[in-house]
């Protein structure tokens, strides 16, 4: 059952009842007062909620987000050579502690994060379409993804370069080749993972 | 000897009455002087009337001192004292005394003047031709076979215009007037004379001889001697002799020999040949006539210019010449004087060569016054328009050098303002100014014997100053010659303006060929930073493609690395991390190297600096001890650059010295030393190694250039620090030779100012 929620979209009022620990009426009420955001099903009265209003509602009231989430931290892992998506899914997942979703273009990245909503984006800043601090900057742009860590992994070093990436928006800068422990830990540090 | 007084005006009178006065006019003339009349009635005999011409000669004072004087002069040898008339005649001989005496005696009733000098040269030229006319006439009555005594033939001739006399005599400056008219008008001088006095000379000359009881041939002669032989009447008494005057009339106008007006053209060939005369005789004729003549001329005193005065002519000659010999000496020497502008113009186009630059002009032009005018020296001095040097060069005669030099820019404004004034006031030639004396006595050495001249040497963009001593010689430094200077001083001008539009040219040559040199250099240098930018693109672009393969060789090696147990398969994954990691620095070395950090340089002590790399390479396990020395010659030297690649740069280098010195137990040296150019500091790495070839030194800092063996070293050190110390504002020379050690001397700025400030 949790399973499928994690994976919803959309939620019904007992949906969200169960996953807020709450009566349907309470979800009700709230739905009906405004307090939590959705829609009618056409051409009936049943009350629809989308993930995102869920969410922001929960954050709100400060109920506890087990029942949404599986306890791991989705990491997007945007890189155009498939070795490199290889090794960190590789990685990442004998860790165990992150569930991980890669994109190989700019295009594909902002696709995935709508429906992955990643914790962390590992991203490289070569990409075939667009350059990796576009894709920071429309990301950043957001409001929706203001808690999303952004990781830029590159083969380029140029301090100049750096600096521009970091006013973009990213959060760090690792360089490839890197020391996979030190990458690890970084992650689980921005995400607050134990 | 006077004329009458004219009763009216003659020109007023109708033509007929008109030369009626005028023949009363002639009546009133003087007559024959009684020795003419004697001397012509004895000469039909040489020998018996020698005697008889000396008695006649002699009974006339002057006459006798005329004689003698002429013999003497004639240089004849003999001696003055015992000179008797008759010894002159047998000297001469008859002819000639007589010829003689009767010319000076016709030449003496004639010889009235008012002093009009033109009426007076015409008169000398008249008497000139009568006497030529006579000569002829005697010689051609020697030649012609047709029985006339030359001694009446003579006397013809003289007297055949007496009739031009007369009328002068009596009319001067009517005559002048028929002269004048004739002259200009070109016409005969018959048709002059019957138009203003109604009749002409011939007639005149007729009635005088009349009247003076000359005899038939003579009166015959004067009459009709411009009749040519075939128009003469049947009745004269002496045909033969108008014949022989009209030839030698004829004769005498063709040969110009005096001058008694235009009568139109003689047939001399035709009248001799009446007379049976040859071309050849009347070559021959006319060849002895100068002979014949000159003792005549003479005697009267018509070879000389002012001859009136028989008497005194000689001495009245002698003293005139002395005049005309003081006065063309003073002008031959005043046009020496001239000529030896003109001497020095000459002199200095010859010292002029090709391509002669405004010094070398300067020099040939006081060189060529020196030789020329100025015996005590020259000197030329020039300043350019743009320039605030002055040439000047100074030459003496006899000193085979010319002096030379450039002056101080003081000078040239006060010689500046010198010229200008000269212009200004005086054009080209003007006594020295005191600025000029004192450059003379600054370049010649000593004062001038003289005082100086000074010639203004001004063109449009040329300023300059000939200085001349003329010397001692009397007044030549008063003497001036406007045209001699200005001719000088515009050569020598023109030569500079030459000189100096060359130099220009020159300098524009030289100008441009620097300019090409320093756009090639920027070219060269604009080539090597984009080579710089092209591997700085190459870099980054292989930075990303080779760092995502080493990523994923040592991302999985390291994966591997934490599953393996067995310690040969850890050291092995071990190995691969650390080779991958040394070929990523590589690609990042090689970034560094094109595209370096942008330095933040800082004033700081240079000790400091050495100290620290000292300090690096004592505690580098590989380091060589204490055979890295520090030589400190300024504790309180500075340099301004970034610290950081400051020390990076002399590590490059004492690694690279290091690795020079081997293991030969070499030594490596730091030290500091005073910049070439003021505000720089030179840090220098020294050591006694191996040393390099200058083929080596050549490429010593290009990207992994190395004479070692492969694989000993990347290559990028000293490129790495010889980029770092050009963006630090600093150059560097490798001092180098195999053997020998080598040094490397980077030279840096010792304090903060707008060059090094990159």
């Amino acid at each position: 059952m949790a399973d499928v929620l994690q994976e919803k979209q959309v939620f019904t009022t007992g949906e969200v009842a169960q996953i807020c620990k709450v009566s349907q009426q309470t979800v009700i009420r709230c739905f009906d007062s405004g307090k939590l955001n959705g829609f009618r099903v056409p051409g009936s009265r049943f009350r629809r909620i989308p993930r995102d209003a869920l969410i922001t509602f929960m954050k709100t009231n400060q109920i506890p987000m087990d029942q949404l989430e599986t306890g791991k931290k989705r990491v997007l892992v945007v890189d155009d050579d498939e070795a490199i998506i290889e090794m960190f899914t590789d990685l990442l997942e004998r860790d165990g502690r992150f569930e991980v979703k890669s994109a190989k273009t700019g295009y594909d990245a902002g696709i995935i994060t709508e429906q992955f909503r990643p914790d962390v984006m590992l991203l490289d800043f070569k990409l075939p379409d667009i350059n990796g601090n576009v894709v920071c900057r429309t990301i950043r742009a957001n409001p929706n993804y203001k808690h999303m860590q952004i990781i830029i992994i590159s083969g380029v070093a140029d301090p100049d370069e750096v600096a521009e990436l970091k006013a973009a928006g990213a959060d760090d800068f690792i360089r490839k080749p890197f020391d996979i422990n030190a990458v690890i830990n970084r992650i689980a540090e921005l995400v607050k993972v134990a | 000897m006077t004329v009458a007084t004219q009763p009216k005006p003659v020109s007023a009178l109708a033509g007929r009455e008109r030369a009626e006065l005028i023949l009363s006019h002639i009546d009133q003339l003087p007559t024959l002087p009684i020795t003419v009349a004697r001397l012509l009635s004895v000469t039909s005999s040489e020998e018996s009337s020698a005697r008889d011409v000396v008695a006649i000669i002699e009974t006339d004072a002057a006459l006798t001192a005329g004689i003698l004087r002429t013999v003497k002069r004639a240089d004849l040898g003999a001696r003055s004292d015992d000179m008797t008339v008759a010894r002159a005649v047998s000297m001469l001989g008859f002819r000639a005394v007589r010829n003689a005496v009767l010319s000076t005696q016709f030449f003496g009733v004639f010889s009235n003047h008012d002093g009009d000098e033109t009426a007076l040269a015409d008169r000398r030229e008249l008497w000139r031709h009568n006497l030529g006319v006579a000569c002829l006439a005697e010689a051609i009555a020697e030649k012609a076979k047709v029985g006339c005594a030359p001694a009446d033939a003579f006397v013809c001739g003289l007297l055949h215009d007496i009739g031009k006399i007369a009328l002068d005599s009596c009319l001067p400056k009517s005559y002048r007037r028929v002269i004048e008219s004739a002259r200009s008008t070109r016409r005969c001088i018959c048709d002059a004379e019957t138009e203003l006095f109604g009749l002409d000379h011939t007639i005149a000359g007729k009635r005088l001889t009349s009247r003076w009881g000359l005899s038939p041939a003579i009166v015959e002669c004067a009459w009709l001697h411009h009749q040519g032989s075939e128009m003469l009447p049947t009745t004269l008494a002496a045909p033969e002799l108008v014949k022989i005057v009209h030839l030698a009339d004829g004769l005498a106008r063709a040969k110009g020999v005096g001058y008694s007006g235009y009568t139109g053209e003689t047939d001399t060939t035709g009248v001799a040949a009446d007379l049976g005369l040859s071309t050849q005789d009347l070559t021959a004729i006319t060849s002895s006539l100068t002979a014949r003549m000159s003792p005549l001329l003479e005697l009267i005193g018509l070879d000389s210019e002012d001859c009136l005065d028989h008497a005194d002519s000689g001495e009245l000659v002698e003293q005139q010449l002395r005049q005309i010999n003081a006065k063309l000496l003073e002008e031959n020497e005043d046009l020496t004087f001239r000529l030896a502008f003109f001497h020095a113009i000459d002199r200095f186009v010859q010292n002029l060569g090709d391509g002669m630059r405004l010094s070398n002009v300067c020099e040939a032009a006081a060189r060529a016054v020196a030789d020329t005018i100025a015996p005590d020296g020259a000197l030329c001095w020039f300043v350019t328009g743009n320039s605030t040097n002055i040439y000047v060069a100074s030459a003496c005669r006899g000193a085979p050098n010319t002096r030379a030099t450039v002056l101080e820019p003081l000078d040239f404004a006060a010689l500046s303002e010198t010229s200008r004034r000269q212009r200004a006031k005086v054009g080209h030639y003007t006594t020295a100014f005191e600025v000029e004396n004192d450059l003379w006595q600054q370049v010649v050495g000593s004062p001038p014997r003289d005082q100086l001249q000074s010639i203004a040497l001004a063109g449009d963009t040329i300023t300059g100053g000939l200085l001349i001593s003329l010397g001692d010689a009397e007044g030549r430094a008063d003497r001036y010659c406007e045209e001699g200077c200005r001719a000088l001083a515009s050569s020598i001008a023109t030569a500079a303006g030459a000189a100096r539009g060359r130099m220009s040219a020159e300098e524009t040559a030289e100008q441009v060929v620097e300019l090409n040199r320093k756009l090639q250099s920027a070219q060269s240098e604009m080539l090597r930073m984009r080579s710089m930018a092209m591997i700085s693109e190459m870099a980054a672009g292989a930075a990303h493609e080779l760092n995502n393969p080493l990523a994923v060789i040592s991302g999985r090696s390291q994966m591997e690395f934490a599953r393996a147990t067995d310690p040969d398969q850890k050291q092995a994954f071990q190995t691969i991390i650390e080779q991958t990691r040394r070929a990523s620095e590589m690609v990042m070395d090689l970034m560094r190297y094109a595209k370096p950090e942008k330095p933040t340089p800082i004033i700081q002590p240079v000790a400091a600096i050495l100290e620290a790399v000292r300090a690096h390479w004592d505690a580098d396990a590989s380091a060589i001890g204490d055979r890295l020395s520090v030589d400190l010659k300024d504790s309180e030297a500075t340099v301004y650059a970034d610290a950081g690649q400051l020390v990076e740069i002399l590590n490059h280098l004492v690694a690279n010295a290091i690795m020079a010195v081997g293991d030969n137990n070499g030594n490596v040296t730091l030290a500091s030393a005073p910049g070439e150019c003021g505000d720089a500091v030179q840090i220098i790495v020294r050591d006694d190694g191996c040393g390099m070839t200058p083929d080596v030194v050549e490429h010593a800092i290009d990207p992994f250039f190395s004479h070692r063996q492969a694989g000993r070293g990347r290559g990028l050190g000293l490129s790495r620090a010889y980029r770092l110390a050009e963006i630090n504002g600093g150059k560097w020379r490798i001092d180098s030779s195999p053997n020998a050690g080598t040094s490397v001397v980077v030279e840096l700025p010792s304090r903060k100012n707008a060059d090094s400030d990159r």
